[in-house]
């Protein structure tokens, strides 16, 4: 976990190093931007119980605004002393981003800015066992795979930078918003995913992409 | 300006994130018990009674209460029974208290896991030393509100 912590800050310190050098650009519109997320399997690789595959589609509609699609997949599981917890599924993030830097010289495609999200995510969950003891003794029982619905909303800040021609490498920090979710109160979900794991307030999460563009007009 | 802006921006998420970090721990009551208080029958407001012992028919070998002064109980329920009944002991006179009820499973939170709640249907006791027993709040849930009311 030491390791990833220290990845992900080297990557957050370039990504900011790299746009901080350049000139602030004209960023113009037509460019379609197609990457991954690339934190979700790394940290599976240190911790199985979470897997987040996650694309990241954009299009850039002018110099400041650009439209974003997040298709993703995820699958959780947990397990304490008094019950077993499983989901997975699809999730799909769309919204808008703004970028924050004023234009000014020769085209390029750095970002630094602020997003909005609407995320759906579509889901089974399952708690296989679970258990309550109390004066009369101990009690197992099990609630059956269910397919869940979840409506939420994210906002989010961050950085990219332009490391070759074309390909980008970025980070975010975004905070996610539950408005609602199908299972009701008895079998709330622990986990959904696109959005993490569930509670009160705001959820907190980082992302770590590598974007390519492609130029739909010549000169882009 | 906008690096000072994004700066600004970017603590402002990292403080939210750093709010919403979660303790790790379950810090909510869990079980539900039924909250029974005492009240003399002509009286208007409850009272201590002394010398209670409680326990569940069945469970004779465990006490829930040994021959203590209080105000108020919390009685157990179990969450694959429909009906219980426990034994109230006012010195030596015994009364026997039936519980019927229906349980209810909800998800509290990822640290506490699942817990039972349930709603009263009816209450039954004989009469040695309880003259009634009526429910007050049939909603059985986690804390220490009044639930049922014993006049003696």
């Amino acid at each position: 976990m030491k390791r990833i912590s220290v990845l992900f800050f080297s990557l957050f310190i370039l990504s900011s190093y790299s746009w901080s050098q350049e000139a602030d650009s004209i960023v113009a519109g037509g460019v379609v931007g197609i990457g991954i997320e690339i934190s979700g399997p790394i940290i599976y690789a240190s911790d199985s119980s979470v897997l987040n595959l996650e694309g990241y589609i954009s299009y850039r509609l002018n110099q400041k605004y650009y439209v974003i699609v997040e298709p993703g997949i995820a699958t959780y599981s947990y397990s304490q002393y008094n019950y077993d917890y499983s989901s997975g599924g699809f999730f799909i993030r769309a919204g808008f981003d703004m970028n924050l830097l004023k234009p000014k010289v020769k085209p390029g495609n750095h970002f630094a800015g602020l997003g909005v999200r609407y995320g759906l995510s579509l889901f089974n969950q399952e708690t296989p066992w679970a258990t309550s003891t109390n004066y009369w003794g101990s009690y197992d029982f099990s609630i059956e795979k269910r397919f869940v619905h979840a409506h939420f909303i994210e906002i989010s800040g961050g950085v990219k930078a332009e490391i070759f021609r074309n390909i980008l490498i970025g980070w975010s920090a975004r905070a996610r918003l539950l408005l609602y979710q199908s299972a009701g109160k008895a079998n709330k979900p622990v986990y959904i995913p696109g959005m993490g794991e569930t509670g009160r307030g705001l959820k907190p999460s980082f992302s770590y992409h590598i974007i390519w563009l492609i130029p739909l007009k010549k000169g882009l | 300006m906008p690096g000072r802006l994004l700066f600004v921006i970017t603590l402002l998420i990292f403080t939210g994130i750093l709010a919403g970090c979660s303790s790790g721990s379950c810090d909510e009551p869990t079980e539900s018990m039924v909250n029974m208080t005492f009240r003399l029958t002509d009286a208007e407001t409850n009272s201590s009674i002394d010398s209670i012992t409680v326990f569940g028919i069945g469970m004779e070998e465990e006490l829930i209460y040994d021959t203590v002064k209080t105000k108020q109980i919390s009685l157990p329920l179990y969450p694959d029974a429909n009906s219980l009944q426990f034994v109230i002991r006012r010195g030596y006179r015994d009364d026997t208290l039936t519980i019927e009820y229906e349980s209810e499973i909800r998800f509290i939170s990822k640290e506490c896991g699942y817990a039972f709640f349930y709603q009263v249907i009816n209450i039954y006791n004989s009469h040695n030393w309880i003259n009634n027993t009526i429910i007050i709040n049939p909603d059985i849930s986690p804390g220490d509100e009044e639930n049922i009311r014993t006049f003696f």
